[in-house]
Formats: structure tokens, sequence, C-alpha cells
């Protein structure tokens, strides 16, 4: 059952993602669109079903966490240096930059961020998952209990509002 | 790491206080049904946004952080900790999900029903921090543990992070983002008063709106300052290692002296400084009589890092100052003032002081973080696993660690010039007919 809680949310993540990188490539060139789909910042919303993906495996295989680290390191490195790169555009892009002109430039490394990250995002859950499920490590099966009721509260809970930003989103 | 800790901490603490002090200006407009004063929330709300881009950002590469270099520590802990830490992604889910649901709702959804979309927001800023905290106090102090082949072996997590030691310091910490929070935002209205100098009914609803900060934030500093000596007490008693760096205890005595100003040297003995008979006793026990025990009674490798004294004491002078510059902002409100008394606190140094406060209440979370960090070492999970033992980073990680804090310092100035620029180039706010 542990496998589950860190491939479930990682499921969820991709469509999400995807979404979220064909935006950013529709967006270059266009003017910044200061009241529009960015604003509703459903890419920090979704993301948190990264975090949780990620949370779960630290946590459940805290034993492999080690081997991981050394096998993923590089993709590791490059996937955190990208993430914060797109915050700083974003922040820029959206709450900075005065003009509605488009900078190209900056437009096209903001869309090719995402393009970075799930290149090393593949390259870190590949390697990942292929270490949890040789199975060699125990999950600390203790845990499951006691973070399985959160999951089944939260789903509902924060699939209404989810709903709702990606509706408002897309008009 | 440690750098980056220290810059996400600042968005982390606003990520946590700012709901709730939207949640007290939204409140205060719902109630009056001001416009002007629900603008006020919205705009604040935005600002929230921009935080959670850059707390989102510098929270996932501390994640990072933890896997590439602190792996043995999340091995040791992982049966205790990741309690702490999978509560804590299911209280983030909540607070950015609803995050963004509250921003993009304004003006569609109204009154009390949007403002209750905010509490879901703030439950989850606080969760959050009640998680990650919980984990934090179960390393500053894990109690006593059953360690099987460098793993600590739990049958029950929930009684293993749920101390005392976890009550004291989120409460303490808890209280302390709000009250941080609350300085930092009556800082940007008073540069608001004194930039664009409001009149007429705006006058009104931001001098509202910095009472209500200045008196919330009066509240918090009374709370935190109980809650910090509660803290500390319980500290000599359980963490005594710790308390004796803390407070200047060098040998181990009853009417033990409160030491002001004074510096240890490497060999563990107090220089120079103003001593006060008794007083340290007192503050640990209530009575002259109680014994502190002396930093010499513990092995030399096991004695914390000693600055911590001196980030103590820097840390009591802010907080002498922040509660002295919201309580006078209160106290000139008292019609008993003459007027030529209570005109001082819209003038410029005052309200200069007010901007200043809120960076000052930042600082002292800083210090605050790094008193407790600094005085847990040499241990990363206090008396069981060393930090040198924890540390698992390669050769490679070491070399390539520059980067993230050369992106958080550019992720920084973006973001403070987004904040800046949100009040700035907006200007002065006009009441929105769409909120009410």
């Amino acid at each position: 059952m542990a496998p589950l809680f860190v491939i479930i949310p990682l499921l969820a993540y991709v469509p999400m993602f995807a979404y979220e990188v064909y935006i950013a490539f529709r967006r270059i060139g266009k003017p910044t669109d200061k009241g529009g789909e960015y604003l509703h910042a459903t890419w920090e919303a979704t993301h948190t079903f990264l975090i949780l993906s990620v949370n779960y495996f630290m946590w459940l295989y805290s034993d492999a966490i080690v081997e991981v680290g050394r096998a993923v390191f590089l993709p590791l490195l490059v996937f955190g240096a990208s993430f914060v790169f797109r915050a700083i555009l974003y922040v820029y892009l959206f709450y900075i930059k005065s003009s509605p002109k488009p900078i190209i430039i900056v437009d096209q490394l903001f869309a090719w961020t995402h393009v970075v990250m799930t290149i090393c995002l593949v390259a870190i859950v590949y390697p990942t998952l292929t270490i949890i499920l040789r199975g060699n490590y125990e999950p600390n099966h203790i845990l499951l209990p006691l973070i399985t009721p959160g999951l089944f509260l939260m789903i509902p809970l924060i699939s209404v509002p989810l709903y709702f930003l990606y509706r408002t989103k897309s008009r | 790491m440690a750098d980056s800790l220290g810059f996400h901490i600042i968005f982390a603490l606003l990520g946590v206080g700012l709901p709730l002090i939207i949640l007290l200006i939204e409140h205060l407009g719902i109630r009056r049904k001001d416009p002007l004063i629900l603008e006020h929330a919205r705009r604040l709300s935005l600002a929230s946004i921009i935080l959670v881009v850059a707390g989102v950002a510098s929270g996932t590469i501390i994640s990072i952080q933890m896997s590439l270099m602190w792996g043995k520590s999340i091995k040791f802990g992982g049966p205790v900790l990741g309690l702490a830490f999978g509560w804590e992604g299911y209280a983030f889910m909540l607070e950015s999900v609803f995050l963004a649901f509250y921003v993009t709702t304004w003006g569609k959804i109204k009154g009390w029903k949007h403002w209750i979309i905010g509490v879901s927001v703030a439950i989850g800023a606080l969760a959050s921090a009640f998680a990650i905290t919980l984990g934090n106090a179960w390393m500053q102090n894990p109690g006593n543990l059953d360690v099987v082949n460098g793993k600590v072996v739990s049958t029950n997590p929930l009684g293993a992070l749920f101390t005392p030691t976890a009550f004291f310091m989120i409460s303490h910490s808890i209280v302390g983002y709000y009250l941080a929070t609350a300085l930092c935002v009556l800082g940007v209205y008073a540069f608001y008063v004194l930039r664009y100098k409001p009149s007429g009914k705006e006058q009104g609803a931001v001098k509202q709106i910095m009472f209500r900060l200045s008196a919330t934030a009066i509240v918090f500093v009374a709370v935190t300052a109980l809650l910090g000596h509660l803290q500390t007490q319980y500290l000599a008693q359980t963490e005594p290692r710790k308390f004796a760096a803390l407070e200047m205890a060098e040998n181990t005595t009853d009417h033990a002296a409160y030491t002001i100003g004074g510096e240890w040297t490497a060999d563990g003995t107090v220089e120079s400084g103003i001593k006060i008979p008794d007083l340290l006793s007192i503050l640990a026990g209530n009575s002259p009589g109680t014994v502190v025990k002396g930093l010499k009674d513990f092995p030399m490798k096991d004695w914390p890092v000693l600055i911590i004294n001196t980030l103590f004491e820097a840390k009591l002078l802010f907080v002498a100052l922040i509660t002295a510059i919201p309580l006078g902002f209160v106290m000139l409100h008292s019609k008993r003032l003459k007027e030529k008394w209570r005109v001082w606190r819209y003038k410029k140094p005052y309200l200069l002081a007010l901007m200043v406060s809120g960076p000052l209440a930042i600082i002292i979370v800083e210090l605050g973080w790094m008193i407790a960090e600094f005085g847990r070492q040499p241990f990363a999970v206090n008396g069981y696993l060393r930090t040198a033992d924890a540390f698992s980073a390669s050769q490679e990680v070491t070399q390539w660690g520059y980067i993230f804090p050369s992106l958080f310092i550019v992720l920084f100035i973006v973001t403070g010039t987004a904040l800046w620029l949100l009040f700035k180039r907006k200007g002065k706010l006009k009441p929105a007919k769409d909120l009410t």
C-alpha cells in the first residue's frame, strides 16, 4: 500500500502540470494578462500534489533516501534550480513588469523552465520508483494508519476549489 | 542549507501570519460594510499570493536539500518525524488551494461566505506551521528513544511527538509569526500614510486598520513573552545544557546570578557583563534557591554554539523595541492625552518607527530560530544523533550547494520588489464596488 501514497499524488499532478506547460507556451508573445489565468495561481495549488508525493516518499521510505539522493543528485539539482528560476520569472512577469507589451525572450525562458522541469522529473521519478519497487527497503508502515485518514479528508475538501480554479482559468 | 532556511523562514512566517491579518481586516470591512477596507484586504491577499510563489519555491528547495544533505537524519527519525511532515503536506495543500480560491473569488463570492474561505487558508497555514514545529520540537528534545541499527524504533509516534517541548515551541513560534506579520503590515500602512496622506473616508479606514493591527500586536507580544518565559523555564529542566549556554550559567549553583552583556570564552568562562544576584535562579524556578546547572557540568564536546547567548540578548533588546512601538501607538490614541501629544502618532518619526518594527520582528524570529538550532548543536537529534553523523552529502553536493543561496538572493530581491510595487504602483486605494 505504501507505494500508492507516492504514486497517486504524482499521477494526479501529471495532467495538471501538463496543462500548466501548455498555457505557459500558449502565452508566449501575448500581452501580459494582468487579471487573467496566471493570477489564479493554479500552479501553486496543483504543485502541492508533487510536494505531497515527495513528502510521502521521503518519510515512508526514509531508509532509501540516502541511496535515492545519490542516484538522482543531478536532475534534482537542476529541477530545484529551474523551479526557483521559474518563480523568479513568474514574479517578474506578473507582478513587476509594468508594460503589457510582451518580452519574447522572458516568455520563452518562462515556458522552457517547465520543459526542463519535466525532463528532470522523469529523470528523478524513474530511478526513485525503481528503487522503491525493487522492494529492498521496508517502508515505515507505522505511519500509514496515521496519515491515511488525512488523505481521505483532503481529497473531497480541495477538489471543489480546484475544480473552480481550473474551470475559471480556462475561460 | 542554513541560508536557504533563513530565507524560507521569512516567506513562511508571513505566509502563516498574513491570512490571519487579512481575515481581521476583511472582518472589519464586512462588519462596517466598508468597500475601502475590503479593498485593503484584497490587496493584501495579492501580496500573500506573491509570498506563496516564493515560499513554495524555497520550501521545495529545502526538501531537496534535506534529501541530498541530511538523508541520514531522515533515515534516523523517519518513523516519528514522518508523521509531522506527512501532516504538513496536507496542511500546505489546504492552505495553498484555498488561498488561490480565496484570491480568485474576491467579488464573485461576497461577505461572510468569502470570509469563511479565508478561514480555511488561515487554518491551513496554522496547521502547516504546527506540523513543521512539531517535527523540530522532537529534534530539540526527543525524550527516551529506542534506537536499533541507527534508526528510531517507535510504536507510538503520536506520543513521541506530542510533548511539553512541542507545546511550548509551537505556541511560542506561531504567536511570534502572527506578531511579526501584524507589525510588517502595520509598517506597510505607516508607509502608505507617509506616502499617500489619505484623507476623508480613506483616512478613517486606514486609521481603524492601523489601530486594530497595533492592538493585536500588543496582545501577541504579551502572549509570546509569557510563553517564551515558560518555555525557558521548561528548558532549564529538560535541556539544561542549552539553558546554561543561553543564560551564561558557568557553574552549577543555587542563587545563580543573571549576566547581562557578558561573553563566553572558549573554555566556558563568563567574562565581563553585569551580574544581577539570584535573578537566574528566580527566572529558572521562581525561587532564589533553584539550582541552575552550569555549562562546565557537561563535556566540552557536547557544548552548544556559545554565540547563542549574544543572539538571545540581541533578541531581548529587539523585543523591548517592538513592544514599545505599537504600545506607544495605541497609548497615543487615549482621549485622556492632550491633543498636542495625540497628534504624534501620525507624525513622520512615529510612522518611521512603525515601519522599522516589522523588519525588527522578522529579525527576532530569525534570531529565535538560530538560538534553537545553534543551541541543539552538536546534535541533529538532541542527545542521539550528532550533526556530523547526520550529514550525508557527497562532495558534488557540497560543491554545487552555492547555486541555491545565489538563486534565493535573486528570488528575495524580486519578491521584495513585487511587494513594494504592489503598494506603490497601484497607488491610492479606491473603494471596490464589487466587494459589497
